[in-house]
């Protein structure tokens, strides 16, 4: 059975429902929690974290890192680049640091961690979302979900005003 | 799509465009950095047989005895990868074990060395690169003058201690990359089962003209440790 005007419209909003709004209260729920997003760019976790997987983490003591526990933290040879690798080893003392190695690596990385460059631990993870919502950042956000339905809506409410303003012209004529 | 729709679907928008610039999504890049494998060891006759592995330093300081990750014939994953600043540079550590049955000299040799220029930038044509940037009939980068300022600083270990071998508060061995390339650094003669760690310093270090040249310059290489059988 074919859809009418009607049924189209009512499919759209359900869809608009069904995907923006679960997704939206996720990134608010994220965003009051102070958890953050990672998008897994590389197979260095897989098969634990595939590529364009989505990671939720949460700030983590670093007196609280374990063996086996996947750590968030800032590369020691370049500063500023996130990697997350599971913890192989811990360095106890006062010099507190961690050997780190991806899953999918065949040896450890080259420099261990200090505690103070960790920055979080994974809670979970959503395959493929990560590449969703890395494609979704600004400004593609602002143009796909705000700035194109605007416009849209501006189109419509103008076109709908159209005839109005023809026949109280057609009235003034006459 | 109806108005109602589009209003719904603006006021998501807006709301996920908020949340978004507010930091949630953190910069994120996961590349591996498992040293090695510029690196490769010759395979030599005489039942020398050298082989090699990542090493890391216990102490985050960079000192102290060294973990020697897998051995292997030679080392896969580029060793070393990154962008520097005049004065700057980069550093690795390896294991080298002999498992053949005669003592080996131990060599360096940077081969496989490429210089490339691939960008035209600051006042590097002004002080005279004829190669800089790409050739605009095959837009293929044209020769480098990077290698020629690379300084390769090489520091032997002991593994079980981390104490050094050589010169203490100084590199062992240094020599600019090209150098490098044309001539084979010798190191060190290892016994069968002997070991040794190694620290491959490279540092951009350059003045004047030759500074001014190199810049945004490429070279991509492997280090070779050769080990050749002591002739009696």
């Amino acid at each position: 059975m074919a859809l009418g005007w009607r049924g189209w419209r009512a499919a759209a909003l359900a869809a608009v429902l069904a995907i923006l709004l679960p997704l939206t209260a996720f990134l608010v729920s994220v965003w009051l929690l102070g958890w953050q997003l990672q998008h897994v760019e590389s197979g260095s976790m897989s098969p634990t974290y595939p590529v364009g997987s989505l990671l939720v983490t949460a700030q983590l003591d670093p007196a609280d890192v374990e063996v086996g526990m996947p750590i968030v933290f800032e590369d020691p040879r370049e500063a500023g680049r996130l990697v997350t690798h599971r913890v192989v080893a811990v360095t106890p003392g006062s010099q507190l640091a961690f050997t780190t190695r991806g899953d999918a690596n065949a040896t450890n990385d080259p420099s261990p961690v200090p505690a103070r460059l960790v920055r979080g631990r994974v809670l979970w993870s959503v395959t493929y979302l990560g590449s969703v919502l890395d494609w979704l950042q600004w400004p593609r956000s602002f143009l796909l979900l705000v700035a194109i339905p605007a416009s849209l809506l501006g189109w419509l409410e103008l076109r709908a005003r159209r005839p109005l303003h023809q026949a109280i012209r057609r009235r003034e004529l006459t | 799509m109806g108005k109602q729709t589009l209003r719904i679907t603006i006021l998501l928008g807006i709301l996920i465009t908020l949340v978004g610039g507010t930091g949630i999504f953190a910069v994120f890049s996961d590349r591996a950095l498992t040293g090695p494998s510029d690196v490769h060891s010759a395979q030599l006759a005489k039942a020398a047989d050298l082989v090699i592995a990542a090493a890391q330093p216990q102490d985050p300081m960079n000192s102290g005895p060294f973990l020697c990750d897998t051995y292997s014939d030679d080392l896969v994953t580029p060793l070393m990868t990154f962008t520097t600043n005049l004065g700057g540079g980069d550093e690795r550590f390896l294991c080298l074990v002999n498992i053949g049955s005669s003592a080996v000299d131990v060599s360096l040799t940077a081969v496989d060395l490429a210089d490339l220029d691939s960008d035209c930038t600051g006042d590097e044509a002004a002080f005279g690169d004829t190669t800089c940037g790409r050739d605009q009939t095959t837009m293929a980068p044209q020769a480098g003058e990077l290698s020629p300022v690379l300084t390769v600083e090489t520091d032997l270990y002991d593994c079980l201690t981390g104490s050094g071998l050589l010169t203490p508060g100084a590199p062992d061995f240094s020599a600019t990359l090209s150098g490098l390339a044309t001539t084979p650094q010798s190191l060190q003669t290892l016994q069968p089962n002997g070991q040794v760690c190694v620290r491959l310093r490279v540092y951009w270090r350059a003045t004047g003209d030759a500074a001014q040249i190199s810049q945004s310059d490429e070279a991509t290489w492997r280090f070779a440790f050769d080990g050749t059988v002591q002739s009696n």
